[in-house]
C-alpha cells in the first residue's frame, strides 16, 4: 500500500510542478518576449492594484478561457474533436512518469526513490510517449473540419515523424556511454567524473548528440523555429484554430508542458538531472550543516538586495501614478524583506548541528532544486529561441530532418559505438 | 531458461551459406551499380546479377557433395538449415532466375526504350531467389514466415514493374491485397500453433505434437489456416484467384518466374513444414498418428482435384495464352498436390521431380510468349496464327514445352506425372488418379490449340507472315530450355536421384 | 490484480478492434486501431515483457500509424463524409464473427486442455531490453538480418513504383 501512496504523492508532486511551472513559463514567455523585443509587457491585470509584475495576467486568462462560450464547428467529428485536447494533455503529463526529479529521500526509514516509475525501458517510453504526442494535433486537425487546421494535423505528422528519427538516434548514443535505458541509470552515471575534474555530463560526452536532441526537441515540441503546425501568418493558428474557451486552453497548456518535458529530457539526458557538479550526495550529506547554514545566510543576503532594489524603486516613483499601483514597491521590499528574515530566523535552529536525518532531506531538497533550476533554465532557452530565431520555410525543415540530422545522428552513433568498443 | 548468455552464433556456419551471401551482395552491388552509371541499357546490374547468379549456382552445385549434407547442416544456429531439400531446391532456384534475368535482358516489357527502373529489377531478381532459397532451408516458424514475406515483398514489386501500365499496377495492387489476406491467415494459425505447442522450431513442434494428446479440431483449424497461406504462394484452388490476372498483368518475364519460384519455394516450405511436423522421424507409428488425427489425406485430396479440375476447365475458354498458360499452371499445381496425399517419401520424390520438370517446361513456355510479345506486342492465340512457319525453330520448342505440360509420353512431363499417379495408386486413391488422367486429357485439348493456331491455321487474307528474327540469347535459352524437357524424358535416372536424395536426407537429417 | 488488468486490456482490446472493423470512416477505424495497440502493449507489459510493449506503442502505436492517419487524411481529405452513419452494417458480422469463433474455440481448448510447454513464472531479467538483445544477435540473428533485407526490399520496391512521375529522364 505504501508503494501507491508514495506513487501518489510523487504524481502530485509532478502535476504541481508542472501546472506552476506552466503559469510561471507563460509569464516568463511574454515578459521575456517584451525584453527581447524592448518594451514592457503584459502589466495590466492586477488583484487589488498589485500587479505583481504581470503575473496575475495568467491567473485572469485561466477565468477568461474558464468563463467563455465554447464555440465549435457545426461540421466537426464530435467524438475526435472533443478528445483531442485532453488526449494532447494526457500524453504531455505522462512523460513524467520516468523522469527522475532527485535520487531519494528517506521517509520514515524507508528510502523512497524520487521516480514516479523506474522503468527499465524508460527512454524508450519517454520516445514512446513522444511519438504518441502526435494524434492530439493530428485529430484536433482532422475532426475540426477546416483546412487550415488540417494542413496543420498534417504538418505536426510529417514534422513529428522527420524528427523523432533524430531523436531516437541521438539518444542511442547516450545509451552506449551509459549502457541502461533506465533514465536512474543515466543520471546516476553523469554524477561521475572525467579525468577527475570534468562532470560526466551528457553535453560533455555526447556533444554532437546533444545538438541533435535539443533542436529534435524543439521540433517535437512545435516551438519556434519548428511552429510549421502553428504557423500563425500561413495557416492562421494551425490545428487549434478552431479551438476555443477551455479546449483552446488545454493546447495552450500542453504546449507548455511540452516545454517543461522538453526541458526536463535535456537536463536529464545532458545536464546532469539532479546531479549537482562536484557535489555528490555523500559530500552533500557530510556537509550538510555547512551548507545549510550558507544557503540561509546566502538566501537572506540576496533577499536584502532585493528589498533593497524595490525600496529605491518606492522612492524613485513617489505618486506617480496617483493610486493603488503606488504601494507596489514598497509591498515587494516588504515581501523579499521578509523572506530574508524568515532565513536568518532559521539560523537560530542552529542548521550546523543537524543530524542524519536532517541530512538526507537537506541533500534530496539541494538536488531537486538543481533539477528545477535546470528546467527552468532550459524552458527559459526555449523563449530565448523563440522570440530571436525565424520560422523554418517547410521544405528547410524536411531537408533538415532527414537530409541533415539523419545522417549526422547516425554518424554520431557510429563513432560513439566506435569510440567505446576501442576505450 | 538462461537468460543474459549471449551466446553469438558460430561465423563459419557460414560456408555453406555461400550462395545466399553471393546473392545478398550482388543484390546491393547491383544496386549501387545501377545507381552510379549511366546508359541507355543497364549492363552493370545485368553483368552483375549474371555473374552473382552463376557464382551462387556453382557454390551450390558443389555444395551437393558436401558430405554433411546427409545430416543437414544448420546455419548461424537453428534457424535455417541446408540439407538435401535445401541444395536441390538451391540450384532449382537459381536455375530459375538466371534463365529469367537472361531472357529479360532481351524482352521489351522490361527493358524498352521507355521503361525505368531497368536496373533494379535485376538487383530484385537476386533478392527473390535468396528469399526463395531461404524459404526451402527454413525450419522455424519465425524464418518461414520472413522468408515467404520477403518472397511476397519482391513479387509485388516486380508485378508492378511496368508502373505507367495500368494492368501492371493493378496486378501489383491485387498481389499485395491477396498477400496480406493470405499472410494473416497463415500467421494466425502458426500462433495458434506456437500456442498448442509452445515451440517456434518444426522439431520442437513435432516432439510437442507427439508427446502430448493433441484437439483435433484446434490441429485441423492450424492446420487449414497453414495451407490456406501456402496455398496462396503455391496458387491452389481457394486461393488462386490472383493468378491469373496477375500473371496477365504483371510482364511476362516476372510471370514466368512468378509461375516457377515462389511455387517451388511454396512446395519446399510445405514439404518441409508438414513432412517434419506431421510424418517424418524415427517413431513412424506416432507420426502416422498425426496425419490422421485430421484426416490429413482427405484434405489434400480434395484440395488437389478442385484445383486441377478448376485449372484445367477454365484453362479451355481462354483465348490469351498468357492466362491461360496461368491456368494451366493452376492445373499443374492440382496435378503435384496430389503427391502431397499421404507425405510418403515416393510422394514427395515425385513431387520434386515434377517440380524439376515443371520449372524447364513452364518457363520455357511463358519464355517463347516474351520472344513473341516482343514482336507482335500481343498475347492473343488469334495472333499465334501461322507463328509456325514465321518462327519455326522456336515454335517447335514451343510445341516441346506445351507437349511435355500436356504429359505425352516421350516428353519429361509423362515421366513427372507417371511418379505422381504411382504416388497415389500406391496408396490406393483411385478416384483421385482417374480425376487426374482425365484432366490430362483436357490439358491435351488447350495446350494443342496453340499449337493448332501456330502451325495448322491458314493464316488470314492480308495477316503479316514476315519471318520473325528473335535475338541469339533467346534461342539460347530457349534451347537450354527445350533440351533437358526432351532429355529428361528419356533419361531421366540421375534426376530422379537426386530428388530422391533430397527427400532421403530430411528424412535421416531430422 | 493482474488477472482484471489482463481482461480489461483484452476486452478494451478486442472492442478496439471491432470498433475499428464496423467504422465507417477511416480516420476513425485508425484511431481505434491505434487504441487497440496500446491495449495490445498493456497486454505485453502484463506478461513481463516491458520492452515488447514500449515497442509496440513505438513503433506501431507511435510511428506506424501515424504514417496510417497521414495517408488516410491525405486520400480522405478534412471532409467528413458520411459522418452520421457510424456503422458500416450490413458488412461488419462478416468480419467479426470468424475471429470471435476463433477466440471461443481458443478459450475452449485450453480450458480443457491447458499449454502445453508453457506456463510458470517467467525467469529473472525475461523480457528486459538485455534479454531481447540477447536473443535477437544471438538465436535469432539470422531471422533479424532476415527481417532488414526485407525492409530494405521493401524500401527500394515503394521508390520504384512510386518515383516522381516528372522526373523520369524522357519528359
Amino acid at each position: 500500500m505504501t508503494i501507491v501512496f508514495d506513487t501518489l504523492a510523487k504524481i502530485g508532486f509532478f502535476f504541481v510542478l508542472i501546472m506552476g511551472l506552466v503559469v510561471v513559463l507563460i509569464w516568463m514567455e511574454r515578459k521575456g518576449a517584451a525584453f527581447i523585443q524592448d518594451r514592457t509587457g503584459p502589466n495590466r491585470a492586477s488583484i487589488g492594484g498589485v500587479r505583481l509584475a504581470g503575473l496575475v495576467h495568467p491567473v485572469a486568462d485561466v477565468f477568461k478561457l474558464l468563463f467563455k462560450e465554447d464555440v465549435a464547428p457545426a461540421n466537426r467529428h464530435a467524438a475526435l474533436y472533443n478528445l483531442a485536447p485532453w488526449l494532447v494533455m494526457t500524453v504531455a503529463m505522462s512523460t513524467y512518469a520516468v523522469i527522475p526529479f532527485g535520487d531519494y529521500l528517506t521517509v520514515a526509514g524507508r528510502r523512497v526513490p524520487l521516480v514516479a516509475a523506474d522503468l527499465s525501458v524508460g527512454l524508450l517510453y519517454v520516445l514512446a510517449i513522444a511519438s504518441l504526442a502526435t494524434y492530439g494535433v493530428v485529430m484536433a486537425g482532422w475532426a475540426s473540419n477546416n483546412k487550415f487546421t488540417f494542413l496543420g494535423g498534417i504538418r505536426a505528422t510529417s514534422q513529428m515523424i522527420s524528427y523523432e528519427i533524430s531523436m531516437g538516434l541521438a539518444l542511442m548514443g547516450l545509451v552506449l556511454v551509459f549502457s541502461s535505458l533506465r533514465l536512474t541509470d543515466i543520471v546516476a552515471g553523469q554524477g561521475d567524473l572525467i579525468w577527475g575534474f570534468l562532470p560526466k555530463w551528457g553535453v560533455v560526452v555526447q556533444p554532437l548528440g546533444f545538438i541533435l536532441f535539443i533542436v529534435a526537441v524543439f521540433a517535437e515540441t512545435n516551438r519556434n523555429p519548428f511552429d510549421l503546425p502553428e504557423g500563425e501568418s500561413e495557416i492562421v493558428a494551425g490545428f487549434h484554430l478552431e479551438y476555443s474557451s477551455m479546449k483552446f486552453a488545454l493546447f495552450f497548456m500542453a504546449e507548455y508542458a511540452h516545454m517543461v518535458i522538453g526541458a526536463s529530457l535535456i537536463a536529464t539526458f545532458y545536464f546532469g538531472g539532479y546531479q549537482i557538479p562536484w557535489l555528490p550526495r555523500p559530500l552533500i550529506e557530510a556537509n550538510a550543516g555547512l551548507i545549510l547554514t550558507l544557503k540561509l545566510i546566502g538566501v537572506a543576503l540576496i533577499s536584502m538586495m532585493i528589498a533593497m532594489l524595490f525600496f529605491r524603486r518606492a522612492q524613485k516613483e513617489k505618486g506617480k501614478f496617483g493610486d493603488a499601483r503606488d504601494r507596489e514597491p514598497v509591498l515587494g521590499a516588504g515581501l523579499w524583506v521578509l523572506v530574508a528574515g524568515g532565513a536568518l530566523a532559521g539560523l537560530v535552529l542552529k542548521p550546523w548541528t543537524i543530524g542524519p536525518v536532517g541530512a538526507d532531506m537537506v541533500a534530496s531538497l539541494l538536488q531537486v532544486m538543481a533539477f528545477v533550476a535546470k528546467v527552468v533554465f532550459f524552458a527559459w532557452l526555449f523563449i530565448w529561441v523563440r522570440w530571436t530565431l525565424p520560422r523554418f520555410r517547410y521544405d528547410q525543415l524536411m531537408h533538415l530532418g532527414w537530409k541533415v540530422w539523419l545522417p549526422l545522428g547516425l554518424a554520431n552513433l557510429v563513432v560513439t559505438a566506435l569510440v567505446m568498443a576501442i576505450v | 531458461m538462461e537468460l543474459l548468455n549471449v551466446n553469438i552464433p558460430n561465423w563459419s556456419d557460414m560456408g555453406n551459406w555461400i550462395p545466399e551471401a553471393v546473392l545478398c551482395v550482388g543484390f546491393l552491388v547491383a544496386l549501387i551499380g545501377d545507381m552510379v552509371t549511366r546508359g541507355k541499357k543497364p549492363v552493370v546490374p545485368f553483368v552483375i546479377s549474371v555473374f552473382a547468379l552463376v557464382t551462387a549456382g556453382s557454390y551450390a552445385v558443389a555444395g551437393l557433395n558436401n558430405p554433411g549434407l546427409a545430416a543437414g547442416l544448420p546455419i548461424m544456429g537453428d534457424l535455417v538449415v541446408v540439407d538435401g531439400l535445401a541444395a536441390f531446391f538451391r540450384i532449382l532456384f537459381i536455375f530459375a532466375g538466371l534463365a529469367t534475368v537472361l531472357f529479360a535482358w532481351t524482352s521489351e516489357e522490361i527493358m524498352g526504350r521507355k521503361r525505368e527502373n531497368k536496373g533494379e529489377f535485376y538487383a530484385l531478381i537476386l533478392m527473390m531467389t535468396a528469399a526463395m532459397m531461404v524459404m526451402a532451408e527454413a525450419r522455424d516458424i519465425l524464418m518461414l514466415f520472413l522468408s515467404m514475406e520477403a518472397v511476397g515483398l519482391v513479387s509485388y514489386v516486380m508485378a508492378g514493374y511496368m508502373r505507367t501500365s495500368l494492368r501492371s499496377t493493378e496486378a501489383s495492387l491485387k498481389y499485395v491485397l491477396f498477400g496480406a489476406v493470405s499472410s494473416a491467415i497463415m500467421l494466425y494459425g502458426l500462433s495458434l500453433l506456437y500456442g498448442m505447442t509452445g515451440a517456434m522450431d518444426f522439431a520442437g513442434i513435432r516432439a510437442a505434437l507427439v508427446s502430448g494428446p493433441v484437439n483435433g479440431f484446434a490441429l485441423l483449424v492450424v492446420v487449414v489456416m497453414i495451407i490456406a497461406g501456402m496455398s496462396y504462394k503455391i496458387a491452389a484452388v481457394p486461393f488462386h484467384y490472383w493468378c491469373p490476372d496477375i500473371y496477365e498483368g504483371a510482364p511476362t518475364p516476372v510471370s514466368a518466374i512468378f509461375s516457377v519460384g515462389p511455387k517451388a519455394a511454396g512446395f519446399a516450405l510445405m514439404i518441409r513444414f508438414f513432412y517434419t511436423t506431421l510424418a517424418a522421424g524415427p517413431d513412424a507409428a506416432a507420426s502416422v498418428g498425426i496425419i490422421h488425427i485430421i484426416n490429413w489425406p482427405l484434405l489434400i485430396a480434395v484440395i488437389s482435384a478442385v484445383t486441377m479440375t478448376y485449372g484445367n476447365l477454365v484453362a479451355l475458354r481462354q483465348s490469351n495464352v498468357k492466362r491461360m498458360l496461368a491456368y494451366s499452371s493452376i492445373a499443374h499445381v492440382g496435378y503435384l498436390l496430389m503427391g502431397f496425399l499421404l507425405l510418403t517419401p515416393a510422394g514427395l520424390q515425385a513431387i520434386l521431380f515434377y517440380l524439376l520438370v515443371y520449372t524447364l517446361m513452364n518457363l520455357g513456355a511463358f519464355f517463347f510468349v516474351v520472344a513473341i510479345n516482343n514482336h507482335l506486342k500481343s498475347e492473343e492465340l488469334d495472333d499465334y496464327v501461322g507463328l509456325g512457319f514465321r518462327t519455326p525453330w522456336a515454335a517447335s520448342m514451343m510445341v516441346v514445352f506445351l507437349a511435355s505440360l500436356t504429359g505425352i509420353p516421350p516428353f519429361a512431363g509423362f515421366i513427372g506425372k507417371f511418379y505422381l499417379f504411382t504416388a497415389v495408386l500406391d496408396k490406393e486413391w483411385f478416384w483421385l488418379a482417374i480425376l487426374a488422367a482425365l484432366n490430362s486429357v483436357v490439358g491435351l485439348y488447350y495446350y494443342f490449340k496453340v499449337v493448332k493456331a501456330m502451325f495448322f491455321t491458314t493464316p488470314l487474307e492480308g495477316a503479316d507472315t514476315s519471318p520473325l528474327k528473335l535475338h541469339w540469347l533467346q534461342y539460347t535459352v530457349l534451347a537450354v530450355l527445350a533440351i533437358p524437357t526432351l532429355v529428361l524424358g528419356l533419361y531421366w535416372g540421375q534426376f530422379k536421384d537426386l530428388a530422391d536424395q533430397a527427400i532421403a536426407a530430411m528424412t535421416v537429417g531430422f | 490484480m493482474e488477472g482484471i488488468l489482463f481482461w480489461v486490456c483484452g476486452i478494451l482490446m478486442v472492442f478496439g478492434g471491432l470498433m475499428m472493423v464496423v467504422q465507417r470512416s477511416a480516420v476513425v477505424s485508425a484511431v481505434w486501431l491505434i487504441f487497440a495497440f496500446v491495449c495490445a502493449a498493456g497486454i505485453f507489459a502484463l506478461l513481463s515483457a516491458p520492452f515488447l510493449a514500449v515497442m509496440q506503442i513505438l513503433v506501431y502505436a507511435g510511428a506506424i500509424m501515424v504514417l496510417f492517419l497521414f495517408v488516410i487524411m491525405m486520400l480522405q481529405g478534412p471532409v467528413l463524409e458520411g459522418g452520421r452513419k457510424r456503422l458500416a452494417l450490413p458488412m461488419w458480422p462478416a468480419v467479426a464473427v470468424p475471429p470471435m469463433a476463433i477466440a471461443v474455440m481458443i478459450i475452449g481448448y485450453v480450458k480443457r486442455h491447458g499449454t502445453t510447454g508453457m506456463g510458470g513464472p517467467a525467469p529473472e531479467g525475461f523480457g528486459s531490453p538485455e534479454h531481447v538483445a540477447e536473443l535477437l544477435l544471438g538465436k535469432y540473428l539470422l531471422a533479424f538480418e532476415l527481417i532488414s533485407i526485407v525492409l530494405l526490399v521493401a524500401i527500394i520496391g515503394a521508390l520504384a513504383v512510386g518515383k516522381d512521375e516528372r522526373k523520369l529522364p524522357w519528359k
